[in-house]
Parts: structure tokens; sequence; C-alpha cells
């Protein structure tokens, strides 16, 4: 089953906050989608919308053109894991995941095991004792083994040391790929997980910044770098998102594509053109005045 | 629509077998004290013959279960509703399968208040006597102490349902509401009190209709906590 999800005009307030304004989005089946935002984005309302955890207080959430909330045979397919402490939780970890397997209908037991096992989960051990590694590797597992259409994980890494959060994401790419579904993963630690990502949704104070694929957001940008003079007149009228001046040498970040005529007069004057991280347009889109240095 | 049935039922058995298990303690302990009570204690010496009459298991019980169900229906929207919409299950069917989890753990209660009642009789027969009269049947007992207890449950859902919605302020109107619910049981079922609206309800009626009466109410009291509790809870926000 794909699931193709279509949010429309959906705001959340939160007494005379705005969790999330207006904010319309299409996410088509079979993808990875990396939600970036900044800490307060709305990146958890929209995702608990996703989960049908609350109910937006305008617009809809449709998922292959049903309305989502409260529906029994469409909230079945979301399975939505956050970071989430499990302190109050006395069962075993082998119970504790027997019970939802119960609940889930594409829970796949077997690959369950394997991923305890690859992660050296403890099965007979309270899930409250877990340490706190451990209860984020098996919110991970109860995310990746539920094998759900839709598979939210919401920054539930953050709790990982590096070699574990690197074994998550090559199960995610490896799961993915031989059980294709639309998986949203929310982040901040955008340069280690950019490579996970088909296409980048960014939300900023509640707003949808930027929605598109990697790739071409990728494509869009270039860092400009050489003699200040000649870089000020090369930029020149381009949409700059961040400058950096050092002695001479300029470094002026960009986000239009560039021409193939463009590219040849940066060579004949000596201009360096490099790449520009989804982490780089993360920073500078989401920045606000006065933060991160001049612009 | 057929899949939602089986999910109801299944959250109803699953519901049943964990709350029930969760009482076993409770239901061993009260039992361990009332056979030592009856052992160490002659309660013809302490008690006069009407009181003695009311000591039976039954009604020896009875306070547990409702103190049981009233925590356990406090804990149901936090502890269950959160955790089956997190699963991906819909607030419906978690309406639907804790209400007749609730029903059926008020029923299995009695059941076994009743069957330790039995045996009772059998090794020291008491003039028995329940709050329903001393002719009343073993199948009117455990109907009636069914619903009270069922009631109980109720009110604390009520009371669980509005704090976690509503936040403090809620309780403010959800616990009243549960204390009117048990306070109208009481009136409607025990004859002990002689309040205004007992002596009306029974003044003029005949015992049968009396009952009759007793059960229309209950039953409408139990429909409108339904409806409060359901739409209290029908789009309520999870906490995470």
């Amino acid at each position: 089953m794909t699931a193709d999800i279509v949010i429309d005009q959906v705001s959340v307030k939160y007494k005379k906050f705005h969790a999330l304004d207006r904010v319309s989005l299409k996410l088509d089946g079979e993808k990875i989608y990396g939600l970036i935002g900044r800490n307060g984005a709305g990146k958890t309302t929209l995702l608990s919308l996703l989960a049908s955890f609350a109910k937006p207080d305008e617009g809809s959430i449709q998922m292959n053109g049903q309305p989502l909330f409260e529906n029994a045979e469409l909230m079945q397919r979301v399975t939505c894991v956050y970071e989430k402490a499990l302190n109050d939780e006395s069962e075993k970890v082998k119970t504790y995941l027997e019970a939802i397997a119960e609940y889930k209908p594409d829970y796949d037991t077997d690959y369950a095991m394997e991923l305890v096992e690859l992660f050296h989960l403890p099965l007979n051990k309270p899930v409250y004792k877990l340490s706190k590694g451990m209860q984020s590797v098996l919110n991970a597992i109860i995310g990746l083994a539920s094998r759900s259409p839709i598979t939210i994980f919401d920054e539930t890494y953050s709790g990982m040391d590096a070699p574990t959060r690197e074994l998550f994401y090559q199960q995610v790419l490896e799961d993915h790929a031989r059980y294709p579904r639309t998986m949203i993963l929310s982040t901040h630690l955008v340069s280690e997980m950019d490579y996970l990502f088909e296409e980048a949704v960014i939300l900023h104070k509640g707003k949808v910044l930027l929605h598109e694929p990697v790739d071409a957001v990728l494509e869009k940008g270039a860092s400009i770098t050489g003699a200040a003079e000649l870089v000020d007149e090369f930029v020149a009228g381009m949409h700059q998102i961040h400058t950096q001046k050092l002695g001479g040498t300029k470094s002026v970040m960009v986000i239009d594509p560039l021409t193939e005529e463009q590219l040849v007069r940066a060579a004949q004057s000596g201009l360096e053109i490099g790449p520009v991280s989804l982490q780089d347009l993360f920073i500078h889109l989401t920045k606000e005045e006065g933060q991160h240095g001049a612009k | 629509m057929e899949q939602n049935k089986r999910k109801d039922l299944k959250i109803a058995f699953d519901m049943t077998f964990m709350q029930f298990g969760w009482s076993t303690w409770m239901i061993g302990i009260v039992l361990l004290l009332f056979i030592s009570l009856q052992i160490f204690t002659d309660f013809k010496i302490v008690l006069n013959d009407e009181e003695a009459a009311f000591q039976g298991f039954i009604h020896f019980i009875e306070n547990p279960y409702k103190i049981f169900m009233l925590v356990v229906g406090i804990l149901s929207v936090p502890k269950f509703l959160s955790w089956f919409v997190k699963t991906g299950i819909t607030r419906k069917d978690y309406f639907t399968g804790a209400a007749i989890a609730a029903l059926t753990l008020s029923a299995i209660f009695m059941i076994i208040a009743v069957i330790i009642g039995g045996i009772e009789q059998l090794i020291a027969p008491v003039n028995f006597v329940t709050y329903l009269g001393e002719g009343a049947s073993w199948f009117l007992i455990f109907l009636v102490y069914t619903l009270n207890i069922f009631v109980y449950y109720l009110a604390g859902w009520l009371i669980g349902a509005g704090n976690y919605r509503y936040s403090g302020w809620g309780l403010l109107l959800y616990i009243p509401g549960a204390l009117a619910l048990i306070f109208m049981m009481d009136l409607l079922w025990t004859n002990q009190l002689d309040t205004p609206l007992h002596s009306m309800l029974s003044l003029d009626a005949s015992e049968n209709l009396s009952l009759f009466i007793s059960f229309g109410v209950s039953i409408v009291l139990i429909g409108i906590s339904l409806w409060v509790i359901r739409v209290t809870t029908k789009r309520v926000r999870v906490k995470l």
C-alpha cells in the first residue's frame, strides 16, 4: 500500500502562538523525506497531526483521498516514534514489543528480532531500566519493524551515540529499499543525515520555507570564492544568502542556479565555484537578524 | 467496518485481561483478610444479629471492588487512550473497547464474589442480607452489584478524561460530576439513605416498580456519563 498525503492549509495554535500557520504540503508515496527545522519550528506539531495525535485547528489532512483523523483503516498504517522517556514502562522489552506487534498490521517480528540483535538490545530487561540510548534504539526498532506505509521518526536518534546513529541510518536505507514506503525523518542533525533524504522540507516559524528534491536544492545553490571585487561583480543581482570575508578574499553563497555561461565566466576570472550543503542552506535560510555574525 | 469491530473487541479483551491481572492482588488480599476475620472473630459477640447478617463476603469485597474500579478508571485515559492512539488505534475503538472491558470486569468481579459467597453459605450458612432486601435472588444481587461497580469505573473515567483534556481546571467540573453520579446511584440502590429523592422513588410505588425505576434511571445516568466521556475524548490531543 502506498500512501499519498495532502496537507491543505493546516494551522495549529497554542493559545496565541501559531505553531503551524497555513501549511500546505504534498507528500507522494515511497520516498524518504527530511523534515528540517530549528527548535520550535513546528516539526513535532506537524508530525503529531500526521500521526492523528491531534486534529488541526484549521485545514485538512488527507491520505489517499480520505480524511486521516480518526480513520481506523488509515491510522493503523501510520507509525510515529519520537524521543520519549519510557521511564514508567515496567514491562520487559520483549513484552513491550509484543504488545505493539499485536496492533500493527504490517509489523515484522523477524525483522524486529534481527534489529534487536544488531543493536544489542536486552530483551529481558524492564523498559524503564534501559539507558537513554537504548530507549532511543527501542523506539527506532518499533518504527522500522512496523513497516507502516507512513513511518515517522521524530528525532528518535538524538539519544543514540554516533556509531549507533550510523547503524540506524544504514537500516533506514536498506529497509526502505526492501520495502519502499513513505518515511519522514525530522532532524536538526542535517549534515550527517542529508544523504538519506530524497526530498527536503524546511519548516521555519510554523511555515514551509522550502519543499524540493534534495538534488534540486543542491543544484540551486553555489558558493563563489575569490578576490572580493571580482566576487562582488559576479554575484551582483543574485539571491545571496551568506557572505564571508577574509582579507581580500570573499566567499558568497547564492541560491540561484548558475548557467553554463556564468560557469565559464567564473573560470576565466579565476573564481572558485563550490557546492552548498543542505546544512548551509538550512542555517542561512532560517537564521534571524543579528545571529551567526554579519550577513 | 468489520475490521473496526474486531479491533474494539480485541481492545476490550486485552484491557479486561490486563486490568483483571492487576486486580488479582486486591482480590487475594481481601479474601485472605476475610477468611482470617471469620476464623479469629466471633461476629455474634461483637455485633448484633442485624449487623452480623451484613458480614457476608459479597458485602465485604464490595468497597474494595469499587475503589479499585475508581482508580483504574482514572488511569484509563492517561494510560490506555494515550497508548492506543500512539499505536494507531482510533479514540472511538478505544472508547468502545474500554467500556466493554469495564462492564466485563465488573461482571467477572461479581461472579467471583457470588461463587465465594456461595461457598461461604455451604460452609457456614448465615441469614444473608444485602441492601436489596432479604429475599433478593442471587441473580438480582449479581446484576445490581455489577452495575454499581461499573459506575465507579465510569466515575474514575470521567475524572481521568476531564483532567487529561482540560488539565487542572477540568477537575473542577468533572470531580463534582463523578461525585454526583456516585451519589445518585447510592440514592437509587441503597435503602439506608433517607433523602427526599429516595422516599419519592419508593413512596407509592410497589417494590417491583421501584426496582424498574432504579434500573431505568441507572441506565440513563450511565448513558449520560458515557456520552460525556466520549465527547471529552473524541478529539483529545494525545500528550507526547
